[in-house]
């Protein structure tokens, strides 16, 4: 094993920087970057409904990633009712917003949710053969409002049948509060990421700055909308962390968020988007319920994944998002200039067959 | 088995390390972790006993110590051991920004074994050959590796593309399961490991004793005298043990817990909950926790579960009540 004593290691790290700094242009050497983490994290929404485990979940994502040495620093905690739905949202789009403070603040590298999401599955009780026949939204059950396009939808936990989309609300509980509790970032006044580097285009200014969002809720993205649900609140933000549900629920769990810090801890040239993704596997396989044909737990009550997306103005820069390492998400530079096109991944806890076409809809 | 490497490692992950300033890196000793009289042995894993692609020649390893961690830089990825409690993870490196051509991890990535099953089987030769007991597994599943992309011009997403698989090996103790012990590898079409994280630490004996006598109290009919200390309207549970996480700090616990998943679903909104009813069209929200309760009947709260840093910063101002505005 080798040693390596602190003279020496300094002065081969002045050597590197000396290198960098004669080999790094001069247009990276002002670029911005970002290192402020936010975490905002809700318990108590009320008596009946708690969910434990969600402070202990931001908390230990805080700790996993702010340490002495790290790169990133801890920009700001809130819990419970200091949580406010506007915190959220942009005041460009709904002057009661205040996420130009808050969560997509200038600066943010980070910005982490945990706690409510919602239910509405826009599903109806239509089975279906083929998705061209899913076009009468007004069939679907159940709460939110429901619109085209339409999905023949099926999972290890459901039959084939016609669902619609339907908008994604994280759920917050505070008097605070000016929207009800819900963030709406589907069709609500939602936009992050807007920044000096990433320009004005999503018509929110450039006041924002969040790199990397986590929306650790229960059913982030329901199949297969995962562009449409998460368009409007691309507005620079260079990746969207979330929980995709197929048939199952997700588990509130405490150690989500600091099994994806670890990744960083471990090495900081890995793929953030690998991170989250392998953060799935691992969470306990046992804790929360199976999924049919095999497979379940891991953070979810039956079947689910951990999915992220990147969205951008080229097909080559929204797949460049989900390669960017965790050194790289502190460079504003990769912040996104469109949201024209997208790259996700995503990894389910569950198996497909290799020679499965769709994994969620008929065609 | 150790691989060396031609190529230097990139400057990039070079001043990562030096960053971290000395390097004393120790890892745990590798193999079977003893236990008390009648305990589980646990098993500690190792670079040598890994499959893991560090990169593709022979060129120089480091070893350093780096955030509680002993790692092993390669040009292509990083083995690392939680100096603290002993969990391996060892991912790939290649990250880029976006403007950048290429990486890597891509190529590696590419030829994968396209039979979930057979990667099963794979992973867990692997690990019994690393030294895992072959009494302590209780099963394997495979975890499933996706990708699509598109554009707004396109009415339907393109159907996803499989990208591969990990298999996840699940541990128990006897017939109990140890929930938070996680050994799961990705393998190329080579069967080289790409990715993997082990955390398999060694139960005493009392808590398998008392799984043995919590099963005893929790009996089979559901009407014990055990159960009727739980709080009411549970579910029915499982005896299980538990210990903490890989990512818990503070001294290790490790208990026998009855287990019951909850699952509860209400209004999402003050004014839904204001109803003190469901309607068809309400939104709702869904919590779903596992709960835990040891031999006494006495609820748990794992290490990981008791996070709590204290204080919200920086302050913020908080409003009184008002009118909720309609969405």
């Amino acid at each position: 094993m080798k040693r390596y004593h602190k003279p020496r290691g300094f002065v081969l790290l002045l050597g590197y920087s000396i290198i960098l700094t004669v080999a790094v242009p001069a247009s990276h050497a002002s670029a911005q970057t970002s290192a402020d983490i936010i975490v905002e994290s809700v318990n108590d929404y009320g008596p009946g409904d708690q969910l434990p485990n969600s402070i202990a979940n931001g908390d230990g994502f805080m700790q996993g990633m702010v340490f002495p040495g790290s790169r990133w620093r801890s920009g700001a905690r809130y819990t419970n009712t200091a949580v406010f739905d506007r915190d959220f949202v942009d005041p460009a789009i709904n002057f009661l917003g205040t996420d130009q403070v808050f969560f997509d603040r200038a600066g943010r590298a980070v910005a982490y949710f945990t706690g409510h999401g919602i239910t509405d599955h826009g599903c109806s009780t239509v089975s279906c053969s083929t998705t061209a026949a899913c076009t009468q939204p007004n069939t679907a059950t159940g709460g939110g409002v429901f619109r085209l396009p339409g999905t023949c939808r099926f999972s290890p936990m459901d039959s084939p049948r016609c669902c619609y989309m339907v908008d994604r609300q994280a759920v917050t509980h505070s008097p605070g509060d000016r929207l009800d509790g819900l963030v709406n970032y589907t069709g609500g006044p939602i936009r992050w990421g807007e920044s000096l580097q990433s320009g004005a285009w999503a018509g929110a200014g450039t006041d924002g700055g969040a790199n990397l969002v986590v929306l650790d809720i229960s059913h982030g993205i329901l199949p297969t909308f995962w562009y449409q649900t998460l368009r409007n609140a691309s507005a620079g933000v260079q990746m969207i962390a979330t929980l995709m549900t197929a048939g199952g629920d997700t588990a509130n769990v405490s150690d989500r968020g600091p099994t994806f810090a670890t990744f960083y801890r471990v090495n900081e040239n890995t793929r953030v988007s690998e991170s989250w993704v392998q953060t799935m596997n691992s969470l306990p396989a046992s804790e929360g319920g199976s999924c049919p044909g095999g497979g379940g737990g891991h953070g979810f009550n039956g079947c689910g994944c951990n999915i992220i997306i990147g969205m951008d103005n080229t097909p080559q820069r929204a797949a460049g998002a989900l390669n960017e390492g965790w050194v790289n998400l502190a460079s504003d530079q990769n912040d996104g200039f469109g949201n024209q096109f997208y790259a996700a991944r995503w990894v389910c806890n569950y198996p497909l067959p290799s020679t499965t076409q769709s994994a969620w809809e008929l065609p | 088995m150790m691989k060396r490497h031609e190529h230097p490692c990139s400057i990039a992950v070079l001043v990562s390390v030096m960053c971290a300033g000395p390097a004393v890196a120790q890892s745990p000793s590798q193999g079977l972790i003893a236990t008390d009289k009648g305990g589980a042995s646990g098993y500690q894993h190792s670079l040598d006993r890994s499959r893991f692609v560090t990169g593709t020649t022979e060129a120089k390893l480091l070893h350093v110590e780096e955030y509680g961690f002993a790692k092993v830089v390669g040009p292509d990825g990083v083995f690392a051991t939680n100096l603290r409690n002993g969990l391996v993870v060892a991912v790939q490196s290649g990250g880029s920004d976006k403007g950048s051509n290429g990486n890597a991890a891509d190529a590696k990535a590419t030829g994968y074994v396209r039979d979930p099953d057979r990667h099963n089987q794979q992973v867990i030769e692997y690990f019994l050959a690393a030294g895992v007991p072959k009494d302590q597994i209780g099963g394997v599943h495979a975890t499933t590796y996706l990708s699509s992309s598109g554009s707004a011009r396109e009415t339907r997403p393109a159907p996803p593309k499989i990208d591969g698989y990990a298999s996840v090996i699940e541990r128990k103790v006897e017939k109990y399961p140890v929930v938070d012990s996680v050994a799961w590898a990705r393998m190329n079409g080579q069967r080289k490991v790409v990715s993997e994280w082990v955390y398999w630490p060694a139960i005493p004996a009392k808590a398998l004793a008392d799984a043995r006598r919590l099963e005893e109290l929790a009996g089979s009919s559901g009407d014990t005298e055990f159960l009727a200390r739980l709080p009411a309207g549970l579910p029915s549970g499982k005896v299980v043990i538990r210990h903490s996480s890989a990512t818990a700090e503070g001294p290790f616990e490790v208990f026998a817990s009855y287990d019951v998943l909850e699952r509860k679903t209400s209004p999402a909104t003050a004014e839904g909950k204001a109803l003190g009813r469901y309607t068809p069209s309400i939104t709702t929200v869904v919590s779903v926790v596992v709960r835990h309760f040891d031999v006494d009947g006495v609820e748990r709260r794992l290490p990981q579960e008791k996070r709590n840093v204290g204080a919200d910063y920086p302050p913020k101002e908080t409003q009184p009540a008002q009118p909720v505005m309609s969405r």
